[in-house]
């Protein structure tokens, strides 16, 4: 009874494909991009549990099964690694995320528009700057001669070592990162802001609330399916942001507080000619990352009942 | 917003006005120290106080010297070429992507978008990539630096909203008229989007101008090196001297700090001029990927 | 017709320019005889010729040596600076290889032994004995403690490094005081660190400097072993961060384990503490120590020489008042030598070196080509260039010209560079004392002088090698260990550590397998010291 069923859903699904081919077409090189760049590296991850050796190339390389995992989580490095990795990026969460929001609803609660839009685009500015040179003006003003010690001491301050005292690493580096996204983080909040029906607004100010009561009843419910989604987007890339930057302005004496994972995986595999070790040690990296993802979105989904999917 | 100020409300208007204007001198006064140093006289800026309000003793000298480091030259060369072809692969590719996967007909597209997500959060290694662009053949070619990372999954979500917001009645009207799927894309699609597009473009240049890891790990050739890596080498200087200058060497680059502030100002003004340029798509094409977002 | 008369003379003016430039070297007509035609090589470009040019063509020397030898070069260059180890490493598993590789073998991640069992670089000892190198067996018969350095353990010869010729290339490091001061606190040249911390606290307390952010002494990363690493203090208390040997050069030993590291620790931390130290010399980079020394906020410094700060200087219009001191001897000198440690100043050898790959089109011819440079003529373009432009034979010695010296457009290094590569360069090759001499500021040339007057090299570690599985080990061993070290001693230093955590430091240490690191380079001590 199900042959003949099925046979003709398959001929339709056909046709229905023939139909619309070039729907396939157009779509066709965005999928190879993501099988051949995408996936194919995602394979090469079995270096990982083999001994990758140059000559032999991934074919003839010898299994090792879980070795490199289980020396990586012996290593007297890994419970820092993996602090550093959770405590900057948990310092992004608390100081980070909430930065561009603020910054939005401050704007929005501005009156003149010229002002608005001065604010507005010289925050953005340092967005375009690179991390090369954004990395080599810390290094140069945050020294003890540099730019900003300079300043301290003028408001009769002692000069503080910035890059140099472990304790002080995860605030530097999230206070570099805040002032480099605020205001471009700000934009995707403003047009959700921007969004917001006026007429709520009025109706608010004609039960007599007050700003503060606009804010909280009016604004924050206003944007607050934007900012959940933004918080599950940053939470999936926990553990993977931003190492290009440590590297560059890291240094052996805070090692302790800022050698990260990803950083770990760059010298294992790049300086010490680690690449099995060091591949492990980046999926190791991916799979709580994705783990931590799954985890957020079932969390967002039970609280708000919205998610990612 | 009309009626009565209250007291509270003032102050918090004052307060607002201060804050935001100490963000702003935060966000512009390294920057403008920046090109201050860049443009004062180096042996000054030595003896100095490294705080500047204003170009001590002004002289271009250090430009003079930034301008004949031949690898300023064919590093913005470099740079030009990836930004620009690299902008016109992705902007495709994303367009490509997002047009089909908002097509309702699309058979698999839970399983298609399914399989596209998942390679935000989930990525090959940095040594096996590098494998594969070797085995690729891609290995110090100029197109490691455009095809890898091409399209940005962030970027193509937004795209694929915008697209999703757009009236199918719109389209009816063209298929009517047997108008094919390239023709829909072309005619219909793309003129819409033109706001969503500036920013996506400015989304990728910026990314290709600024990237500079790429380069150091799938580039050899000293003649294809992009802006940044140059920039690399001027300002982070090498403290682990693998081979070191040759032997019995003395330094002399009396204007080392300087170099690095003119070339940072050689580097970033050219991206920076952009932004104004396409701020006005800007608002209206991230306001309709947010909202509906 | 007009036009190919002109065209015809504009040839013919060509053609009468080059024989003025007639070759200055009889193997030039048509190049060197077995030499290849055409060869790729992997180097990296050294920080002084990047302001002239993309590649080593920009050097006027060897576009020269590519003349005379009649073989063209394609160069691959890495980006400068610390991107050099991550390149050499991707190169090396892209199994993508030129035909030479210019690298610092000496010290390559995992031992050279590995890249010989790897199939990566060619043995050249068969060429060798069968006397395919006879430039280099020259070389080696006049200077048998080159020999002793080049080949390993086994005898074999597996690259060609940079060679210096005369000793005092070897000694380029050291200390450098601000004579003007001294004589303002009225105090004598230092010769003992006890001296040193009374000067440094009279030039702290007499405010020698009314720089606001004077402090006596500015340092750099404390291990580094090229410039201006506070580390180097401890020499003076015959120990230091690394590996060294006893006084007979039998014994292996790691310094930071070792009793003196401690009393040579608590002194540099006294410093510190003391204010006599910038608190922020693990960040310090050259051009930060620069700036500081230009200012006037600092006066004792370790540095490469001082010829850039002498021209900084008088380009104030000041006389250089910075000027080399010879290094500085322990607290109970026992006698007149004060030691040193600087890996580099322990061999003839070091830096940039020439190895054959497996790759290379035509093994033989490209072995030929690494042994003409170490020929006469070689040595002579490499150290002074082209006959005419950049030198000139005086009584039949080479003079380098003012193209060198005194060049209109680029400063002495970035000249050196181009003409002289020697003096700047790291590609592998011969270096004279003589033709550095010339090119280098009064000042520069008194460093050498000073530091070489009682310097003690014999507790320097040789440049030793390991076998393959050896080298392993010790690698996995010391790059945890010395990262260790290094976010360590620091803290140590700069208080954030007790003194005494020092000893917590070197059970540490012992735990990570810093005996069994030892064990290994005694052995290869022993094999060093035989053969």
């Amino acid at each position: 009874m199900t042959q003949p069923a099925v046979a003709p859903r398959r001929r339709s699904i056909l046709r229905q494909m023939a139909k619309h081919r070039q729907v396939y077409v157009i779509l066709l090189p965005v999928l190879l991009f993501y099988l051949i760049f995408n996936y194919g590296p995602m394979f090469g991850n079995v270096i990982a549990f083999q001994r990758y050796s140059i000559t032999r190339g991934i074919l003839k390389s010898p299994f090792v099964g879980l070795a490199h995992f289980r020396s990586f989580l012996k290593n007297y490095t890994f419970w820092r690694l993996l602090r550093n990795t959770v405590m900057i990026n948990l310092y992004g969460l608390i100081f980070g995320f909430p930065a561009p929001i603020i910054l939005a609803l401050l704007l929005n609660e501005l009156r003149g528009a010229r002002f608005k839009r001065t604010v507005q685009t010289l925050t953005y500015m340092p967005y375009f700057i690179s991390t090369v040179v954004v990395s080599g003006l810390m290094v140069d003003f945050l020294s003890t001669r540099g730019m900003i010690n300079e300043i301290v001491k003028i408001f009769g301050g002692q000069p503080v070592q910035f890059l140099v005292r472990p304790e002080l690493f995860w605030g530097v580096y999230t206070a570099s990162e805040v002032w480099q996204g605020v205001g471009w983080g700000s934009i995707i909040y403003l047009s959700a802001l921007s969004g917001i029906d006026q007429e709520l607004y009025e109706a608010s100010a004609i039960d007599g609330a007050n700003r503060a009561g606009r804010l909280w009843h009016v604004t924050l419910p206003g944007i607050l399916g934007t900012i959940m989604i933004m918080l599950i987007l940053r939470i999936g890339q926990m553990l993977s942001l931003g190492y290009e930057k440590i590297l560059l302005i890291y240094s052996t004496t805070v090692y302790s507080t800022a050698d990260v994972i990803s950083t770990y995986v760059y010298r294992k595999g790049l300086l010490d000619q680690d690449f099995s070790y060091s591949t492990a040690v980046g999926l190791f990296n991916s799979v709580v990352n994705f783990v931590l993802l799954l985890s957020a979105n079932k969390l967002s989904r039970s609280a708000t009942g919205g998610g990612l999917w | 917003m009309i009626g009565k100020r209250s007291t509270g409300s003032a102050v918090f208007d004052a307060a607002n006005y201060a804050i935001l204007t100490a963000l702003v001198i935060v966000c512009v006064y390294p920057v403008y120290y920046v090109v201050a140093a860049s443009v004062s006289n180096p042996v000054a800026l030595y003896r100095g106080s490294k705080f500047l309000l204003w170009p001590r003793e002004f002289s271009l000298a250090t430009y003079k010297l930034v301008f004949q480091y031949p690898a300023i030259w064919t590093g913005y060369a470099n740079t030009l070429l990836y930004v620009g072809a690299g902008v016109a692969i992705s902007l495709a590719l994303t367009v490509c992507g997002a047009f089909g996967l908002s097509r309702s007909y699309l058979i698999g597209r839970v399983a298609i978008t399914m399989f596209i997500v998942f390679t935000m959060y989930f990525s090959g290694g940095m040594i096996p990539s590098f494998l594969l662009i070797r085995s690729l053949g891609m290995y110090d070619s100029r197109w490691a630096m455009l095809l890898p990372g091409a399209v940005s999954t962030f970027n193509l979500i937004i795209m694929l909203t915008y697209f999703r917001g757009i009236p199918e009645s719109l389209e009816e009207a063209a298929k009517i008229d047997g108008a094919s799927e390239y023709r829909i894309l072309c005619t219909v699609y793309l003129p819409l989007c033109a706001p969503v597009l500036a920013v996506i473009a400015l989304y990728y240049a910026v990314a290709k101008w600024n990237s500079y890891f790429q380069a150091l790990i799938y580039l050899r050739s000293r003649t294809s090196y992009p802006l940044q890596l140059i920039l690399r080498e001027i300002l982070i200087q090498n403290d682990q001297s693998m081979v070191s200058g040759g032997g019995a060497y003395d330094g002399l680059e009396a204007y080392a700090q300087n170099v690095k502030y003119a070339s940072i100002v050689v580097a970033t003004v050219p991206i920076l001029t952009m932004y104004p340029f396409l701020q006005k798509y800007f608002v209206k094409g991230i306001m309709i990927g947010a909202v509906k977002g | 017709m007009k036009l190919s008369r002109r065209l015809l003379s504009a040839a013919l003016s060509i053609v009468m320019a080059a024989c003025l430039f007639a070759p200055a070297f009889a193997e030039s007509e048509g190049g060197v005889e077995g030499l290849p035609s055409e060869l790729t090589i992997w180097s990296e470009l050294g920080s002084w010729l990047v302001k002239a040019g993309n590649d080593i063509h920009a050097s006027v020397a060897y576009e020269e040596l590519e003349r005379v030898t009649g073989t063209k070069i394609n160069w691959i260059h890495p980006p400068a600076g610390t991107g050099v180890a991550e390149q050499f490493n991707l190169m090396i598993v892209s199994g993508d290889l030129p035909d030479i590789i210019n690298y610092s073998w000496m010290t390559v991640t995992g031992g050279i032994q590995k890249y010989i069992d790897d199939g990566v670089i060619v043995d050249m000892t068969p060429y060798y004995d069968n006397g395919d190198m006879p430039y280099v067996e020259r070389l080696f018969a006049d200077l048998p403690k080159i020999e002793k350095q080049v080949r390993q353990d086994n005898g074999a010869i597996y690259y060609m490094p940079s060679v210096r010729k005369d000793d005092e290339l070897r000694i380029w490091n050291g200390p450098q005081i601000r004579v003007d001061w001294l004589e303002k606190v009225g105090m004598p040249i230092p010769d003992t660190v006890d001296d040193l911390y009374e000067t440094l606290k009279a030039f702290k307390e007499q405010n020698v400097s009314d720089a606001d952010n004077f402090v006596p002494m500015m340092a750099g990363k404390f291990r580094t072993d090229t410039s201006q690493g506070l580390g180097q203090l401890l020499f003076s208390f015959n120990t230091t961060y690394d590996f060294l040997t006893d006084p007979t050069g039998t014994t292996a030993k790691y310094g930071p384990i070792e009793p003196e590291f401690k009393e040579g620790a608590a002194y540099i931390r006294k410093l510190v503490e003391e204010g006599l130290v910038d608190p922020n010399y693990v960040t310090n980079d050259r051009d930060i120590i620069d700036a500081a020394m230009i200012a006037d906020e600092a006066g004792f410094m370790f540095n490469t020489q001082v010829t850039k700060l002498a021209l900084l200087f008088e380009e104030h219009g000041i006389e250089n008042p910075l000027k080399p001191i010879p290094y500085l001897r322990g607290p109970n000198p026992t006698s007149e030598l004060a030691p040193v440690f600087y890996s580099e100043a322990g061999a003839n050898i070091m830096g940039g070196c020439l190895a054959v790959t497996t790759k290379a089109k035509d093994i033989l011819s490209t072995v030929k080509w690494v042994d003409f440079n170490y020929s006469p003529t070689g040595e002579l373009i490499r150290n002074y260039g082209v006959e005419g432009v950049s030198y000139n034979l005086v009584d039949g010695e080479p003079i380098l010209t003012e193209i060198v010296t005194n060049n209109p457009q680029y400063d002495i290094n970035t000249a050196s560079a181009i003409y002289t590569p020697a003096k700047v360069s790291v590609f592998a090759g011969i270096q004279r004392y003589a033709s550095w001499k010339q090119s280098t500021h009064p000042d520069g040339v008194d460093c050498v002088v000073q530091y070489m007057s009682r310097v003690d090299q014999s507790m320097i570690m040789p440049p030793t090698s390991m076998t393959g599985d050896e080298q392993a080990e010790y690698a996995s061993l010391m790059t945890d260990i010395t990262t260790y070290f290094d976010e360590t001693i620091d803290r140590i230093i700069l208080g954030q550590l007790p003194l005494e955590h020092l000893d917590a430091m070197a059970d540490q240490m012992k735990a990570m397998g810093v005996e069994r690191a030892i064990e290994l380079k005694q052995a290869a001590l022993d094999r060093y010291n035989a053969r």
